[in-house]
């Protein structure tokens, strides 16, 4: 059989992409560095208060504004408070706000992208033309302003980042979207009868995914930033719940006396960042298309 | 009769990959005369168009290694400094490829990009240089050549292009032309006024050519003699009548049966090699197209690899153990 | 029951072209086929042949619908598609599907090949249980010559002629009357496509299936069809058996064309004298007057700019020349 000669040369078991693309990804140092920090980050924010030494209103005022000691790795912050016990339970707020606006914007954002860059035309225009309008405002000034509406509050401020940031999705979907809709196995499934659902679901989303799980990374860490600006502007959590922003807000009163009580929440919220910045980076390497598979290659001409 | 123009000498080409050293061209060796129209066919993964890169001092070294010898009048090339090479490429060889839209820049115009290496390598400047510009393309069929000077790639057609880099190439009177797989991409019309252009201005100017292609109908229509490729090595080597007429290799015998004839007479079946070319990390043992020949014995052919070898005819050389018509 | 599988009339195309600016108007078309008319009988295999440009491709899919006409009649099996409704017309999709050039770009990367090939029949709803979808996209696989083992493997997994294959199990999945190649075999290796093409022919022995054979390759075209139509920027210039159009080209493009073929075979190719073409492909957008062939056609004389030559019938040809005027 004119395949024979074949069988020896494929891989043991299927390679799909995704599997690719994760040897790719676990190759990259810092990305999986990245991982291992986010993955401890998960697991504070679900088990927050079993690892935090104190209580988040452990009020303790004798031993306001303290460094850092054998009994408060972080010191404490005006109120007696252990910052660290603090910092460790805002992780799970910040992680909510990040996840839950994300995922706001990506099922918002996705839809409104596959459904402009299939159809076209005046359903195009009209869906990017509004996304044009959110665009086109500062990420902050925009959230402030939907929050001078519905009201500060931890849930107010997911659904003000999660608006802010579906723009961004229906653009990068719909980009995608209308190269993806020119390839031949677009064609291809059309003429085997394939209805318009079919092919966007099953052809034109799996394929679209890459830059979307990449932005998707990226978002995550700039709706930490976010997070942390609303809060410090006294429009996101709530006192007495910690959150990052708001303890930089508090750190930057007491500077003076003790500077520890904002540099530890401003360390937390830069190694979450860069972390899910290392992640989105190695994400991007691994899913870039031109990096044909090792087997592709193989079939080049030389 | 002179000496040859060219000599390649056990020319092999090996690149480092992720997956280990990839062995493209394993020891090919040729000599081109004076006007004469060699061709190189092969299939993807022949290692053909590496080879005439390599020819061309065109290869990245590292990741590819390059050893062997090539001498263009005697002078050897394979070791020359960047400044040589930049003499003899466009003056004493030069080169056309596959597509000339991504062979030609698209911001700058015809007439600069054809006035550039006559600058370089001719001392011709200004308007003596726009003048012969436009002689040229005169020369190649295009029509108006005079506004056509000052066009932009993307103006022009893909023959236009084509034959506006064939000009390129000659603009400095090469004495070789390496053409790779110049005609591919164009319409067989267009080919044929390609084809015909090359081998005017051959007779005109005395240049010799090196046609790499996987076409057999070019070949059999341009050459004079032809080398078929395989996995980095030539397989059989012989004038063009001689290869098409009393083809010895399995893998020639294969190509030639492979291809639908134009005719009333219709063959019932193709014949088909079974089969994929090898993997140049893993190259078999033995005759690298042993895996896929009907005629393999099993034993010697995939354990020695065979050296080409001339068959009676002193001009016809096979490598094969049993190479086909000749008697073990 | 008919001889006429697929009936094409006066079939046109024409893309329009906008102008740039606020207020986009439409300025010009690009004429990717203009008038065209043929017909396919069923069991055979008629090829359609002709350079880039000439508007073989967008022919095939405006017979499959994947591009809608601008004017000109398509019917197939005796009905007019342009009366069906989108659920009749996804019905009709059964009897007929398509093959495609680039068998590096037909095939979905994200999906396995046993997925791949199974997609038709569960569009359709042609299986009921998983088993059976299984057995029957083994028996696909089979039938093209590729290891029913092979349907979780993902298509960059295999060679260019192996996908190839896998996107002709595809298109006999529903079990089609009609097949339209589309370049099948022209990003293929020299050795793969005799593969390829020996299977086609086998499989329309064994299944009744009836091709429009799309190609450039005219050596390809002419060992594999039954009847050849020659087309030139966006019209047919002549209908012939495979026999007739080689040994007779009656119009001037179609005995260029032949003539520019060059034949592996030296001693002929010396021997035989070539008609080498002036000039290149006028644009689809601007057509000449009159035949579209006459700029550059060899034979020209006075009528030839005036006016469009109709395909007639020419002894057992069809020719559009007015050297040939017919009946």
């Amino acid at each position: 059989m004119s395949d024979a000669v074949q069988l020896d040369r494929l891989a043991e078991k299927p390679v799909s992409r995704t599997r690719e693309t994760l040897q790719t990804l676990v190759a990259n140092r810092l990305a999986v560095a990245g991982l291992v920090v986010l993955t401890l980050l998960v697991v504070i924010g679900i088990f927050g208060e079993a690892i935090a030494p104190y209580g988040i209103n452990d009020i303790d005022i004798a031993n306001r504004l303290q460094g850092p000691s054998g009994s408060h790795w972080f010191g404490t912050d005006d109120l007696g408070r252990d910052t660290l016990s603090r910092v460790l339970i805002a992780a799970r707020v910040s992680l909510q706000v990040g996840f839950i606006a994300v995922g706001f914007a990506i099922a918002v954002g996705v839809p409104i992208g596959l459904v402009a860059g299939y159809y076209r035309g005046a359903v195009d225009s009209v869906l990017m033309r509004m996304m044009d309008v959110l665009f086109s405002f500062p990420a902050i000034l925009l959230a402030i302003a939907i929050l001078a509406v519905l009201g500060p509050g931890i849930g107010n401020a997911m659904i003000a980042i999660g608006i802010v940031y579906t723009p961004i999705f229906a653009r990068i979907t719909r980009g995608s979207v209308l190269v993806v809709s020119e390839e031949v196995y677009i064609r291809a499934a059309r003429s085997l009868g394939a209805t318009d659902g079919r092919i966007i679901f099953r052809h034109i989303l799996p394929n679209v995914l890459a830059p979307i799980i990449v932005q998707t990374t990226l978002s995550l860490a700039f709706a930490i930033l976010s997070e942390a600006a609303l809060s410090f502007l006294g429009l996101g959590v709530q006192p007495p719940n910690p959150a990052w922003g708001r303890m930089l807000a508090d750190g930057q009163d007491f500077f003076q006396q003790n500077p520890w009580m904002g540099i530890f929440p401003g360390l937390a919220i830069l190694v979450t960042v860069m972390a899910f910045n290392f992640v989105g980076d190695g994400l991007r390497d691994a899913l870039d298309p031109k990096q044909k598979s090792v087997i592709e290659s193989r079939g080049q001409s030389a | 009769m002179s000496d040859p123009v060219l000599q390649v000498d056990n020319l092999q080409v090996r690149f480092g990959t992720k997956r280990g050293v990839a062995e493209v061209v394993n020891g090919i060796s040729y000599e081109l005369r004076e006007g004469e129209t060699l061709a190189i066919v092969g299939e993807s993964g022949s290692g053909k168009s590496v080879g005439v890169l390599a020819l061309m001092g065109l290869l990245q070294q590292p990741p590819a290694a390059v050893t062997g010898s090539v001498r263009y009048r005697g002078r050897e090339l394979l070791d020359s400094s960047p400044k040589a090479w930049r003499e003899i490429r466009g003056k004493g060889m030069a080169m056309i490829f596959q597509d000339p839209m991504t062979s030609l820049n698209p911001v700058r115009t015809v007439g600069y990009q054809l006035t550039e290496p006559m600058a370089l390598h001719l001392g011709i400047k200004g308007d003596e240089a726009k003048q012969r510009a436009v002689e040229l393309l005169d020369m190649v069929g295009i029509p108006s050549p005079d506004t056509r000077v000052s066009d932009y790639p993307h103006q022009l057609s893909g023959g236009m292009r084509q034959r506006v880099m064939i000009v390129m190439g000659l603009a400095c009177d090469p004495d070789v032309l390496i053409a790779d797989e110049a005609t591919t991409a164009l319409d067989v019309t267009t080919q044929a006024q390609i084809t015909d252009l090359v081998a005017g201005l051959q007779e005109r100017i005395g240049m010799a050519v090196v046609w790499i292609t996987h076409d057999l109908g070019v070949v059999a229509s341009i050459a004079d003699r032809v080398h078929v490729m395989y996995g980095g090595r030539f397989m059989e080597q012989a004038s063009v009548d001689d290869l098409y007429a009393t083809p010895s290799h399995p893998y020639t015998e294969g190509l030639l049966g492979s291809l639908p004839m134009p005719g009333s007479d219709r063959p019932d079946k193709l014949v088909t090699i079974p089969g994929l070319p090898p993997d140049p990390v893993a190259m078999p043992s033995g005759c690298p197209f042993a895996p896929r020949c009907s005629y393999s014995d099993g034993a010697r052919c995939t354990q020695e690899v065979p050296e080409l070898r001339v068959a009676g005819d002193s001009d016809h050389a096979t490598a094969c153990h049993y190479p086909l018509g000749v008697a073990p | 029951m008919s001889d006429v599988l697929v009936e094409v009339q006066d079939l046109e195309v024409h893309f329009p072209i906008m102008s740039s600016g606020a207020i986009r108007r439409h300025v010009n078309d690009v004429r990717a086929v203009d008038g065209v008319s043929f017909q396919v009988r069923r069991g055979e295999t008629l090829g359609l042949v002709g350079e880039s440009g000439c508007g073989k491709t967008t022919t095939g899919l405006a017979i499959l619908r994947l591009i809608a006409p601008t004017a000109g009649l398509i019917s197939f099996d005796g009905v007019d598609m342009a009366g069906l409704g989108p659920g009749e017309l996804r019905a009709l999709r059964k009897r007929m599907a398509m093959i495609f050039q680039d068998p590096y770009a037909s095939l979905d990367p994200r999906m396995s090949i046993g997925k791949i090939v199974a997609e038709p029949l569960e569009i359709h709803g042609l299986v009921d249980s998983r088993g059976e979808k299984n057995r029957r996209v083994g028996e696909l696989l089979e039938m093209v010559g590729l290891s029913p083992d092979y349907r979780n493997r993902y298509p960059h997994e295999f060679s260019g002629g192996q996908r190839q294959r896998v996107g002709i199990a595809r298109a006999l999945a529903t079990e089609p009357d009609f097949i339209v190649c589309d370049e099948p075999i022209a990003a293929l290796d020299v050795s793969i496509q005799a593969g390829v093409m020996n299977l086609l022919e086998d499989l329309q022995r064994e299944l009744g299936l009836t091709y429009l054979f799309i190609a450039h390759d005219l050596s390809a075209v002419q060992h594999f069809s039954d009847r050849i139509a020659v087309m030139y920027l966006g019209r047919i210039v002549e209908v012939a058996d495979r026999v007739g159009l080689y040994e007779q080209p009656h119009h001037p493009y179609a005995e260029a064309l032949l003539s520019a073929v060059p034949v592996p075979n030296p001693v002929v190719e010396r021997s035989r004298s070539r008609i080498v073409l002036e000039g290149d492909v006028p644009s689809p957008i601007d057509p000449p007057t009159g035949c579209n062939f006459h700029p550059r056609c060899p034979k020209a004389f006075e009528p030839c700019s005036d006016s469009d030559p109709v395909l007639a019938i020419v002894g057992d040809h069809e020719v559009a020349c007015h050297l040939y005027p017919g009946p």
